[in-house]
Parts: C-alpha cells; sequence; structure tokens
C-alpha cells in the first residue's frame, strides 16, 4: 500500500510517495539518501539510527515512514550550518568522543535533543539521556565529556 | 607529536558523511542474503533451490557446487568450507545465498530454499569433545592443537614450594559488539576482475580468501576499505566470507552485490572469544617468590579452526602473567565443538589466562597474608627477566612503573586498610591485576609479519600516505599521520591518509595484535625517509649547505642559517624529475618458539600494563558496581596521548562488561542470545569512572619509541573485577562472569563469616 | 525489513472499530516500539495495521472523580511529565524511568505495554498493586475490568477480537499513601526487567491500620499480587522476622519462566523478597 506524506526534513519540505512498510529510517536513507542515519541493530537496542522527530529523539527503526506524516525530521546531516558545526559536533571533535564513528550521529542527536530540553543537565540526566546509546570504542567518558562541555559553555 | 591531537576523521563522523559500506549504492546494484543452518551438526542430503530461482526478482541462487574455485576458507587450516556442502557443523553455517533486487525479495526466496537435512549428533563443549567416542566434527579428531611449554624442572618447583594452590577457573563466550554489523560490496569489473569494499580489518586476508573461492590470479582481486564501524578482532577473518559471498553471487549475476549482514545475521555467524576452562597450580616461597606454575588451558574452538591455533599460541606463551617464574609447565589444548567459532577478540586468548592467573596471585598473597602489590612486584618482569618461554628482555619492560603508578593514583593502602563495610548489606573492595602482551604476531603468527606503505609527496606539497594497516576506529589513520607529519616537519592537514586498499600497497599482513602504529608507522617513515634523501640531496646544492645539516621542520628544509620553504624545494624536485613517490617496508624483528619445549623469544617486545578496579558490592542482590578502574599501561612512546586514553577508556569498560555481564550462550549448539535485546553491553549508565594513566618505557624498534596497545587495556580488567570482590566480601569467583546469582548463591554459602 | 500490510490512520473511534472487526489479524500501532520488533522478526504478520494515534479518547491523562484517567496512548515521557502521577503514583513515575530508553519512552505507550502483557512489563507491577481498571471499546460497546483479570497469560489479555484497550483508570490512593517500585536489570541503560515489586503502604505511620499492598513481575505468567504476604504485614509492627517470615512466604507458588535468560527461577524467587524489603525500608522510613 502507498501513502503520499507531507514533512519537513532537515528544514526542507518532503512530499513523496512511501509504501506502508517502510520504516522511517529505510525512508530516509533509501529515498532521501540521508546515509548518516545508521542501522546498527533494526530493533531499537542500540540507538545508532536516532532521529530528531518534532524536536524529540526517537529510533528511526521502530517508526513507520507514513507516520512521520506532517512532522518535522532532523537527522545529523541537517544540524551544521553550512561548513559551520554545531557545537556538539565540535565537542565531540574536541573531546576525542568519535572512535569508530557508527555511533556517533544517534549519540549527537540524542544529545542534541537533551540540551534543548534542559540547558544544563544534571549528571544523571545527560547518562539517562543517552542510556540507550551503545557505544563499544569509548567506554562513553570522552562522550559524557563532549556533552558536559556544550553545556558548561552555555550562559 | 606526544601531543594530543583531534582525530583526522572524526569531521566526516560527526557530519554523517563518512561512507561506511552500506551507504554505498551503486546503479544495478542487487542485494545479497544467506541461508543459515538451523541444526548445528547435520548431513546435507539434497537442496532444492528451483522455487527459489523461480521467484520475480532473483538473479541467482548459488550452492556450494556453483563455486568456481576451491570452497575452503579457513584462514589458518584449510577446515572450512565458505559454503557447506555435505555437512553443516554449526548454526552459523551457509548452504545457500541468493542475489535479487532487494533485500525483501532475496529474504523471501530463502524461504522458498528447501534442504534436505539428517541431523547428526553433535558436541557442545571442549571437554565433551576430548571424550572416548565423541561425534567428530571433523575426520581428524577433534583436537586441533595442543601447544606447550617445558621450563625448568616442575617438580624440583613443587619441593621447594612453602605453599601450593591449585584452582580451575572457566570463562565464557564474548561477543566484539561493533556498532556496524559486517558488510561488502562485491563489484565484477570487466575484465573479470573483482572489486570489494567492505567493512573490514584485514583486506590482504580477504583478497587471497576471494581470489581462492572464485579461482581467479590474486591480481584480479582488489579489495578497498569502507570506513569501518568497529572490529575488536571480529572483522579480522570473517569478512573474508561475508566478501566470498557477496563476490560469488557478484560473479554470478556479473552486477554488483551487496551483503550488508542484519545484527542477528552477524551475531550468528561471526565468532567469538574462545570460552575456556584453565587449570592452574601455583607454588611459592613464604617471601612471596612464585616458584612453579602448572597449566592446563582448554579451549572451545567452535566447528572450525578459523584463528585458533594463533590465539592458543597467544594463551601459552602469556598463561603465566607477567612474571618470572623458574619452573613452568604449560599445556593447552583447542577442541572441536558443534559451537560458533571462536576466534579473535581484543586480547586473543589473553583475557581468559590472565583472569586465571591474577586470581591465583592475589590467592598466593592472601594464603601468605603478603600485600597484592607486593607479591606482583616480587615476581613481575623487569629488564634482564627472563618470561616462562626463556626469552631474555631487553628492552622496554615497564611493567613495574604501571603497578606503582596504579598503586599510588588509587589511594592503594589507605583504601585497602578502610572498613569494607559501608552499609548493614554494602561491601567495598579493591583489587589489582596486571597483564603483558606481545606485540605483533610473534613466532607463530601467521602468515606475514611485515607491512607496506605508499607514499607521495604532490607537486602541491601535501602528502599522500597508504598504508596496509587499516583504521577500524582505534585511530591507526590520525597516528600515522602524526608520525608523517612530524617526520617531513608538516602541519597534520598536509597529510592524507588513504583508504587501505590492496593496489596501492603489497600485503601488509593484517591488522591485529596492536601491531598497526609500530608496523605502519615504521613502513610510512620508511618511506617518508627515502624521500627526504631525494629532497635533501638537491636542497644541499640549491642552499650550499651539507646534507647532514638539513632538517625538515614547520613547513621547511633549513640548516646552516639558510633555508628553503618545502614547497618550494617540492617544486624544485619536479622541475627536475626528482621522484618523490616510494614504498616502505617493515619487518618484525625475529621470533622463536620451539614446538617441543615451548623456549624462544615468543614476540619481539611486550607491552605492561597494571589495573586497579574498586567495585561496591550488594550483599543482598549479589549485584556488583564497579565505581572506579584506575589503568596504567606502558605502550611506549604514546604518539598521540589523547587517543591512548581513549583506548583504555574503551577496552576498561569492555573488560568490565566482561568480568560482571557478557555471555554469549549457546545450548546444545543453538544461540541463546539472538539479538541485542539479548546479548547486553555496559551504557553509559553502568560504566565505572576511568583513569588511564600512560606509561612510556620506549622501544627502540618502534616509531618514535611506540609499541601497541589496542588489545591491552580488556586483558586485566575482570581479574581486578574479581581480585576487588574478594577483597570486599572474601568471595573467591572462578567462573566469569560475575552475575548476581553465582556471587548471591556464594555469598549465602559464607555469610556466617562476613 | 517488515514484510507488506495496509496501513491505516483513522481520527474516530467509529471508524476505527470498524477497521478493527473487518479482519481478524490487525494489530494496532501505537508506539509501535514492541509491535515493529515483532514484525520485524516475524513472530507476526499482520495483513492490516491500523495507527490509532488520531484518537481523542485514547489520549490525556485527566481526574474522573476518583480515579486517575490514563488514555491509552500515554507514553512513559508523558508519564514522566505528569505532575498528577508524580504527585498521586510515585511509583509509576519509578517504573517509567526505568522503562527503554529516553528514546523508546518517547514512542512506547502504556496502553501497549498494558496489552503486550509481558510478565515483566514496567508498567505491570504498578498498575496491579493501584488495582487499576482497563476500559475497552468494540463495536458492541463499553466494558471495564480489573487490570488483574485482563492479563490471561504472557502475551495473553481477554481483549476481543475487534477491541481497543481505550483508557486505564487508576483509583486515587488514600491521602498520605507512599509507593515504591523496584527492579534488577542487567544493565541500567537499557534492557528489560529480570524481575521487577510495586510496592503501595497506605497510613504508613499507623502500624495498626496500615495495608502493605505488593505486586510482582517476572515470576508468574502475569504481574501478581502477593496477597498472602499483605495479609501477612496487615497492621502489624515490621520486625525482621517478620520480614524473613515475608521474604518465605512470597515465594510460596511463584513460577517463574525456566526459559529466562536474565536470571534463573531461583534467583528471581529470591530476589522479590530481596526488593520487597527494600521497598519497605524506604517506605516506612521517617
Amino acid at each position: 500500500m502507498k501513502h503520499t506524506i507531507n514533512l519537513r526534513v532537515n528544514g526542507e519540505e518532503v512530499t513523496t510517495d512511501v509504501k506502508s512498510h517502510r520504516t522511517l529510517l529505510e525512508f530516509l536513507r533509501d529515498q532521501l539518501h540521508l546515509m548518516g542515519v545508521k542501522e546498527g541493530c533494526g530493533d531499537g537496542e542500540c540507538g545508532a539510527c536516532t532521529v530528531l522527530l518534532n524536536g524529540e529523539p526517537v529510533r528511526s527503526c521502530l517508526i513507520l515512514a507514513v507516520e512521520a506524516q506532517n512532522s518535522e525530521i532532523l537527522t545529523i546531516e541537517g544540524l551544521a550550518e553550512g561548513e559551520k558545526l554545531h557545537p556538539l559536533q565540535r565537542a565531540f571533535i574536541d573531546q576525542g568522543a568519535v572512535q569508530c564513528g557508527f555511533c556517533t550521529p544517534g549519540l549527537i542527536m540524542g544529545a542534541k535533543a537533551l540540551l534543548d530540553r534542559h540547558s544544563h543537565p544534571t549528571e544523571e540526566q545527560i547518562r539517562e539521556a543517552i542510556g540507550g546509546h551503545l557505544c563499544r570504542c569509548t567506554g562513553y567518558e570522552t562522550i559524557l565529556q563532549a556533552i558536559r562541555s556544550v553545556a558548561k559553555m552555555r550562559p | 607529536m606526544g601531543q594530543p591531537v583531534k582525530r583526522i576523521d572524526a569531521r566526516s563522523k560527526v557530519t554523517g558523511r563518512a561512507r561506511y559500506v552500506a551507504d554505498v549504492k551503486i546503479q544495478g546494484m542487487l542485494y545479497g542474503k544467506m541461508l543459515f543452518s538451523p541444526h548445528a551438526h547435520a548431513h546435507i542430503k539434497g537442496i532444492d533451490t528451483s522455487k527459489a530461482e523461480g521467484l520475480p526478482g532473483v538473479w541467482a541462487v548459488i550452492t556450494a557446487q556453483h563455486i568456481p574455485g576451491e570452497n575452503q576458507i579457513g584462514v589458518v587450516t584449510p577446515d572450512q568450507p565458505l559454503l557447506a556442502q555435505e555437512t553443516v557443523r554449526f548454526v552459523g553455517d551457509c548452504v545457500a545465498l541468493v542475489a535479487a533486487e532487494s533485500a525483501s525479495v532475496a529474504e523471501k526466496a530463502l524461504g522458498l530454499i528447501r534442504v534436505d537435512y539428517q541431523t547428526l549428533p553433535g558436541v557442545y563443549t571442549a571437554q565433551e569433545a576430548l571424550g572416548e567416542n565423541s561425534p567428530l566434527v571433523h575426520q581428524g579428531g577433534n583436537l586441533l592443537t595442543h601447544l606447550k611449554i617445558r621450563k625448568g624442572d616442575l617438580k624440583k618447583g613443587i619441593g621447594e614450594c612453602d605453599i601450593l594452590l591449585e584452582e580451575t577457573f572457566h570463562t565464557q563466550r564474548q561477543e566484539h559488539v561493533y556498532i556496524e554489523t559486517i558488510g561488502a560490496l562485491a563489484i565484477p569489473e570487466g575484465d573479470g576482475s573483482m572489486t570489494i569494499l567492505g567493512s573490514i580489518q584485514c583486506p590482504f586476508y580477504v583478497q587471497k580468501g576471494v581470489a581462492h573461492v572464485l579461482g581467479l590470479p590474486m591480481n584480479k582481486v582488489r579489495i578497498v576499505q569502507a570506513t569501518t564501524g568497529g572490529g575488536f578482532g571480529g572483522k579480522e577473518d570473517v569478512p573474508s566470507e561475508i566478501c566470498g559471498f557477496a563476490s560469488l553471487l557478484a560473479w554470478k549475476t556479473h552486477r554488483p552485490v551487496q551483503m550488508i549482514l542484519t545484527r542477528e545475521e552477524d551475531l550468528r555467524r561471526s565468532s567469538k572469544r574462545h570460552p575456556m576452562s584453565v587449570t592452574y597450580k601455583m607454588g611459592a616461597t613464604k617471601g612471596g617468590k612464585i616458584l612453579c606454575a602448572q597449566i592446563e588451558v582448554l579451549a572451545d574452538v567452535g566447528a572450525y579452526a578459523t584463528l585458533s591455533p594463533v590465539v592458543m599460541f597467544r594463551s601459552t606463551v602469556h598463561a603465566t602473567g607477567p612474571y618470572e617464574i623458574p619452573h613452568v609447565k604449560v599445556d593447552t589444548y583447542g577442541a572441536y565443538t558443534n559451537n560458533i567459532p571462536s576466534g579473535a577478540m581484543r586480547g586473543f586468548g589473553t583475557p581468559e589466562v590472565t583472569f586465571a592467573h591474577e586470581s591465583m596471585v592475589d590467592e598466593l598473597a592472601a594464603k601468605l597474608n603478603m600485600d597484592p602489590i607486593q607479591i606482583r612486584l616480587i615476581n613481575g618482569l623487569r629488564l634482564g627477566s627472563q618470561t616462562a618461554t626463556g626469552q631474555v628482555l631487553r628492552e622496554s619492560v615497564g611493567l613495574e612503573e604501571t603497578i606503582v603508578k596504579a598503586k599510588e593514583a588509587c589511594d592503594w593502602e589507605s583504601k585497602r586498610a578502610e572498613d569494607k563495610r559501608i552499609g548493614p548489606s554494602r561491601r567495598r573492595g579493591l583489587g589489582a591485576s596486571a597483564m603483558f602482551y606481545g606485540v605483533s604476531l610473534g613466532a607463530k603468527g601467521w602468515p606475514l609479519d611485515g607491512s607496506a606503505a605508499a607514499v607521495q609527496v604532490h607537486q602541491d606539497g601535501s602528502v599522500s600516505v597508504a598504508i596496509g594497516g587499516t583504521e577500524m576506529g582505534q585511530g591507526a589513520q590520525t597516528v600515522v599521520a602524526q608520525m608523517a607529519a612530524e617526520c617531513m616537519g608538516l602541519s597534520l592537514d598536509r597529510i592524507a591518509i588513504l583508504a587501505t586498499d590492496t593496489s596501492l600497497v603489497p600485503d601488509s599482513g593484517p591488522t591485529v595484535a596492536s601491531r598497526t602504529t609500530v608496523f605502519s608507522g615504521n613502513a610510512t617513515l620508511n618511506a617518508l625517509e627515502q624521500i627526504k634523501r631525494s629532497m635533501t640531496e638537491l636542497a644541499s646544492e640549491l642552499l650550499a649547505v651539507a646534507p647532514e645539516k638539513l632538517d625538515f621542520r614547520d613547513g621547511q628544509v633549513l640548516g646552516g642559517g639558510k633555508k628553503i620553504s618545502f614547497d618550494q624545494l617540492v617544486q624544485h624536485c619536479y622541475s627536475r624529475n626528482i621522484n618523490l613517490g616510494a614504498e616502505g617496508w617493515f619487518v618484525s624483528p625475529p621470533c622463536s618458539f620451539d614446538e617441543e619445549t615451548g623456549q624462544g623469544d615468543a614476540y619481539y617486545v611486550y607491552g605492561y600494563g597494571t589495573q586497579i578496579a574498586e567495585v561496591e558490592v550488594d550483599l543482598d542482590t549479589g549485584q556488583v558496581q564497579v565505581l572506579r578502574v584506575t589503568a596504567a599501561h606502558d605502550v611506549g612512546k604514546a604518539i598521540n596521548p589523547q587517543g591512548v586514553s581513549c583506548q583504555i577508556e574503551g577496552g576498561v569498560v569492555q573488560g568490565v562488561g566482561y568480568a560482571l555481564l557478557e555471555n554469549f550462550m549457546m545450548v546444545k549448539g543453538q544461540i541463546q542470545t539472538p539479538d541485542l535485546a539479548t546479548y547486553t553491553i555496559p551504557t553509559s549508565l553502568d560504566v565505572p569512572q576511568v583513569e588511564p594513566i600512560i606509561v612510556e618505557a620506549i622501544s627502540e624498534k618502534g616509531p618514535y619509541g611506540a609499541k601497541g596497545l589496542g588489545e591491552q587495556p580488556i586483558i586485566p580488567t575482570a581479574a581486578a573485577v574479581a581480585n576487588a570482590i574478594h577483597d570486599a566480601t572474601g568471595i573467591r569467583i572462578t567462573k566469569l562472569p560475575i552475575g548476581p546469582e553465582a556471587l548471591r548463591r556464594a555469598l549465602l554459602e559464607e555469610r556466617k563469616e562476613l | 525489513m517488515l514484510r507488506p500490510f495496509d496501513y491505516f490512520h483513522p481520527n474516530d473511534m467509529a471508524e476505527t472499530l470498524t477497521l478493527l472487526d473487518q479482519e481478524d489479524e490487525t494489530s494496532v500501532l501505537a508506539g509501535g516500539t514492541d509491535l515493529l520488533v515483532k514484525m520485524r522478526r516475524g513472530s507476526i504478520r499482520p495483513p492490516v495495521v491500523v495507527d490509532i494515534k488520531g484518537l481523542e479518547e485514547c489520549q490525556g491523562i485527566r481526574w474522573e472523580g476518583d480515579r486517575l484517567s490514563l488514555g491509552s496512548l500515554t507514553t512513559f515521557n508523558d508519564l514522566l511529565r505528569s505532575q498528577e502521577a508524580h504527585k498521586h503514583f510515585p511509583l509509576l513515575i519509578d517504573a517509567a524511568r526505568v522503562m527503554g530508553c529516553y528514546e523508546v519512552r518517547e514512542r512506547a505507550t502504556l496502553g501497549g505495554n498494558v496489552v503486550n502483557a509481558s510478565p515483566g512489563a514496567e508498567s505491570g507491577s504498578p498498575l496491579a498493586v493501584l488495582e487499576a481498571q482497563v476500559v475497552l471499546k468494540g463495536r458492541r460497546g463499553e466494558r471495564q475490568m480489573s487490570i488483574g483479570h485482563f492479563w490471561q497469560g504472557v502475551g495473553k489479555t481477554d481483549l476481543a477480537p475487534g477491541e481497543l484497550l481505550v483508557r486505564i483508570v487508576i483509583p486515587r490512593l488514600p491521602e498520605g499513601s507512599r509507593s515504591t517500585y523496584l527492579r534488577r536489570s542487567r544493565v541500567q541503560g537499557m534492557d528489560l526487567a529480570s524481575v521487577n515489586v510495586a510496592v503501595v503502604v497506605i497510613n504508613p505511620r499507623l502500624p495498626e491500620s496500615r495495608e502493605i499492598r505488593v505486586a510482582l513481575g517476572a515470576v508468574a505468567p502475569t504481574p501478581i499480587r502477593a496477597r498472602e504476604v499483605e495479609t501477612l504485614l496487615r497492621g502489624q509492627e515490621i520486625t525482621s522476622s517478620l520480614l524473613s517470615q515475608m521474604r518465605d512466604k512470597i515465594q510460596e507458588g511463584l513460577a517463574p519462566r525456566t526459559t529466562s535468560l536474565r536470571a534463573t527461577p531461583g534467583y528471581k524467587k529470591e530476589m522479590v523478597g530481596v526488593l520487597t524489603e527494600m521497598a519497605l525500608e524506604v517506605l516506612l522510613k521517617g
């Protein structure tokens, strides 16, 4: 079954046909070619496919594309302003929070939503916000440090 | 050099632009899928693929009989068909492949393939496998390998001991859980050759493996590494299988075929850390000098050898731990079973034995009423020490410094003396563990312990470096770029490290065993020195300064009060037809190992480390929380200290998972943890505070004095945690992982004493 | 990769119920965090999926007299944002906080969690101990029943074909009541509970009229009340010997699944007593 959906992705209006059984993850990667959205498990367990849906982080593998009708999606590709990196992207580089990089886009999106909710999150809030994001390289400390450093820079 | 630098690949990764193999789509590409055996051990009586072939959208269905070359992919031992032909030996064996217009059609086609199996009795533990009349996994018998060390006179050693302890330890199967699953894109070229892009740790293995199964000469197979999302050993040999699958389908269809494993497929097919049972008999004098060790290691290698013979070698050499023990007898056995193959995983046979020997050393200390740090200092390897293989250590032994630094950083003495009781049912404890790890492949490594680099300086003065080692996330590219920049006196942004490609550099062996910094680094320096010689010669002529007075620094070549910019000098070179390209090569210093006695210089140099874990135990639930791990590691010169710290933190957390949590469970050859909901790894809410300490015992053979690091940090963690639990509760746990149930059971048994 | 199906997104209840009535194997899509996993694994293959997120009747948290009524579409993050839940049912907050992870809580709904009928579901023992009722709607009308009767086994409920869980209602607890939820899991970040308990204490400061309610998760085919333990504890001074009796009694009749990877039956049975004791310690303090 095909549906026509309208949504905004990274600030751009999108109107397109999508099959009902396509997940948002498949739609973003295969139809919109947003390859920064990663699939690590397809099961909602790893967090690599996290994108923002109306400002809140969601697992794009656990959402149908048709469910995103009339929504606003932000992926890692929409985070920087041109070549000017978002402070979180900068901080992930500076703090050494990037190793293999496969969990990175999802983590940065989860962290962005956290900082949008709480401009000065507590340590517990930071850990909880990324509690569902698996990273096997870093042991998380540099990632936590990157998020802390961005929060700290805020007025 | 030696300063923390930002990773050169970080920007592409934080912007989502880095291209992993699943991100590359080619016009006309098909999707490949594989059909797994449902049985752990069975005869294949027949396969009917006709229905699958008839499904619209299906372009090829392949079984073993279609393989044009030899149906063999075993990397060390030729025991593993790429596609099962007569027998399936574990549930990850594949019997057929499908290429179709979409992954969903391919999956549908798999459902239409009928395979007639006759199930066979299987063996599911190493002990069972070596029993009499056990079913055979392979015709030659279930014993794959037996390695030995015979040093000194064990009987005499035992006789001289004041105390002799014996214990058996058990370790579990661990999964790598790199976040990117294995994937490949095979592109058939017009000339009959095959190009493969993949998530790969060891492209040269893949090249050889694919050429073999396709029946092509190696010059017709080109492997290019895509950005790779973690490896930890798991992408060492298994990608040869997946790339083999994809390239068979591409060969058959003459179309590009992409094969990206789902997480479930990846968990089912990829190798794991060996489950092992290790029995130690260790004795010491009253003064704490360890005199003897008798060690028997029994490992479940699973259905195929994969890298087990080499893993077992490492277990053997490292079985005594980083201690000088005069009388040693080690026997290491690896047995085939109908489980998923055990293969390479970070630490490569060392974390398993380290859990055992470090528990033993702590037990000796406890029985002798000695501080655990003290006994390690008494017996620890130092310059001039002789290892269990009789190797005399002549350089770069930083063990003692790691012990002392870790001890000081964690406030060992006062913390050990503190009251363990921090509540009616909570106890704290502190435990130490030390390790050593032979850098690179060593005497029984396979197959090639040399590495190449191909370098060119372009007309604009920018530098390209192609290395044979791969970047999987560990930071190899950044470290090599740093070394190249330092060598040429250029800033880091003038250096580009190319994607690893078998057509750019000669076979450089595998990217394993913490060897890339040393091997790709030295090869790169070797190439750059050749270019520098040519450039220096011309600069000397242009500046009228003797070549030995010239120095490459800050983008200039200078000396004798004169200078020329690097870029200008490059232009002069080009205008005079001077070659600014070169290939570098580095081979391992010689190693040796006598099969009968296990004596020899097993590895050319070793890294050392000490970790101290602080834990809190909940006596009611048996739950252990690791609060803090102080991790001091001797890595030789730390080229990028930030990268070293990151590797230590990540390795420790994997080690905590190994200690307390992770267990890839199989029952009768069937997987009990088929996905990431059932196989869990530590999350940000579980991890301890990790304090990395870098110790730099310079190695003369390493580039700028570097040794290796990648594997080290996971090795001692489990034992440090177990020793801390012992300190907190008095309970000695001998089986990993130390789940709350096992600990609670042990606590209940000994409750009175608490 | 999901198999094809027809997708509908009705905005009104009548249309929804008609759709649900048409096909036997229609799946209701709310948050999708369990449904899509099951569909991807092929453990269910619905030809029709009806997305109910447009139904107003299934939304919102409001008081209806003395009962807090939660729409079945209430997400776990909605719960965490609800002042009413924080104030009156802190155990629901305890449970919501550890359910899945932030992204899952953003989508997963209370209704989905209840209809899934997983023995260890995070909302299971809290709703059981709160004596929640479910409101079900079908083409033949509406009915209410206690949640304890609604759950019938692992993955089994009393939901009739064509029927929809619309709301969950929870009676207000007497003033001054206290409640908490505790669980064991292998990791903190994202894991199902291996065992959990929900405890409510009514009149915590007056031992003679004190009532203690206990519900347990992941130790039986459905979340269950520990009635005999409740009787044992009612109106009693909590002493260590009473607690030790409680730990024995609470295990009686429990039959946790032997196939669980997360913990063995023996450990689960011991842990419900340990967790209940921990909960009482917290709730009766001060």
